[in-house]
């Protein structure tokens, strides 16, 4: 068919940023994890200040 | 050929105009359509809105067993809510009589806010230890649910009147209106998935712009789930306006902002929110534009225009454009990409409308599931 929809496949991705080195992160989204919620150490500086900046879905292709 | 002494070839020459049996082929069609074309039709498309209508009731049976999964689940419930939950399903709101229109829009906001806070105390009486955060998620599933509910029983009604009534015109709308009523049915259904793991929908993307805006600052309660802060900005006072995060919630930013005048006048305000884009539009893509930008039933922008009109305030609008579907359900990449983008622009426009020493109200409208300040 001409006007057929194809089905999207979205993935939840979560975004983290550094506040001290600034090095950002992408991982699978967990339960739980919201917007500007301080998470874990950075894994480049060591330093305890990542903050989640974006949640949003990537469509598999 | 000759078969039994009838040829057939000559039987369907139809270079032969005087031939009966080409005339019926031609006239009885003719006459069947003219009598019973409109019945013909209306089976042809009743099947179509038939199978929409079926799978509009899968759609509302898969979004309240979900719902109910969800609330014994999480809620750990020892008794069955279905019962509870599928009264709450049916209710209905009665529109203020409008033969007078005049002051009708306190009356319709009356009505709301006594349907949203009469459901918001419904579903906290399912547990008492259940977190503000879940309680907005299962109110919001609520509202889904109710509305495909809706549809599915509206869609009903005016396909069995028209198949009991043979009445072909009442079905015609209904065969036009479909499609965008399972647009917003699938979207629906979609949205539930969202709303119950949390995660920031299309429509929050106003509140995210402003959330970041908000950080390392001292936010205030300022109306019902809406929150209030300030920061300089190169010689300017800065106030931002969000729904609280990060519960699934719009806030009243039409009282908010009706309680803050009273205490500060600002000079201009910037409404950031998400808006439906038209075909052929980029998702993401952003306008600029003037008045109030905020959807809902009209309640909410009536009072923001009231309050703006009374001091006059300017107000500026910037809008991320997405589709219905996208609106809510989790946010798409190129929408959450749009963010810093649209909070330079938000100080451009700032540094340009707003002098030194003046202020600015910047408003982030939308849902704010899954996005905090």
């Amino acid at each position: 068919m001409i006007f057929s929809k194809k089905k999207e496949i979205i993935n939840p991705y979560t975004l983290e940023e550094c506040n001290s080195c600034h090095a950002i992160t992408k991982r699978k989204f967990k339960d739980g994890d919201y917007v500007f919620k301080g998470t874990d150490k950075c894994g480049s500086c060591g330093a305890d200040k990542m903050m989640v900046t974006k949640i949003f879905g990537e469509v598999i292709k | 050929m000759d078969f039994l002494g009838i040829n057939i070839d000559k039987l369907l020459n139809s270079n032969d105009n005087s031939n009966p049996l080409m005339w019926l082929v031609w006239i009885i069609p003719i006459f069947i359509f003219m009598l019973y074309g409109q019945r013909i039709q209306l089976q042809v498309t009743s099947s179509e809105i038939n199978k929409s209508l079926e799978k509009l009731k899968i759609y509302r049976d898969e979004t309240r067993k979900e719902l109910i999964d969800y609330v014994k689940n999480t809620l750990k419930l020892t008794e069955d809510p279905s019962t509870k939950l599928d009264q709450y399903f049916e209710y209905f709101t009665i529109m203020p009589a409008d033969m007078d229109p005049n002051g009708i829009v306190p009356k319709i906001r009356h009505i709301m806010r006594t349907r949203e806070d009469f459901t918001r105390e419904q579903v906290k009486t399912l547990s008492s230890s259940m977190s503000h955060l879940e309680t907005s998620k299962i109110t919001n599933i609520l509202e889904a649910v109710t509305t495909l509910n809706l549809l599915y029983k509206t869609v009903r009604h005016i396909f069995l009147t028209a198949k009991k009534q043979n009445n072909f015109p009442l079905i015609l709308p209904l065969q036009m209106m479909m499609p965008f009523i399972m647009e917003e049915a699938e979207a629906l259904k979609a949205a539930v998935s969202a709303f119950k793991q949390g995660q920031p929908i299309g429509d929050g993307i106003g509140p995210m712009i402003v959330g970041k805006m908000m950080l390392n600052t001292e936010k205030r309660a300022v109306a019902l789930e809406t929150v209030l802060s300030e920061k300089d900005f190169e010689g300017r006072k800065l106030y931002m306006m969000k729904a609280e995060g990060p519960d699934a919630t719009v806030g009243r930013p039409g009282e908010a902002l009706e309680k803050m005048i009273e205490e500060r006048k600002p000079d201009i305000i910037v409404m950031v929110d998400a808006a439906l884009k038209l075909e052929g539009e980029d998702t993401g893509s952003i306008a600029h534009g003037f008045g109030a930008a905020i959807g809902g039933i009209g309640t909410e922008r009536f009072q923001i225009e009231e309050v703006a009109t009374k001091h006059k305030i300017p107000i500026y609008a910037i809008v991320i454009k997405q589709s219905i579907k996208e609106a809510i359900t989790l946010m798409k990449k190129e929408i959450a990409d749009a963010a810093d983008k649209v909070a330079s622009q938000v100080y451009d426009i700032i540094k340009e409308n707003v002098k030194t020493g003046q202020s600015a109200l910047v408003i982030g409208v939308g849902n704010t599931l899954g996005v905090s300040q």
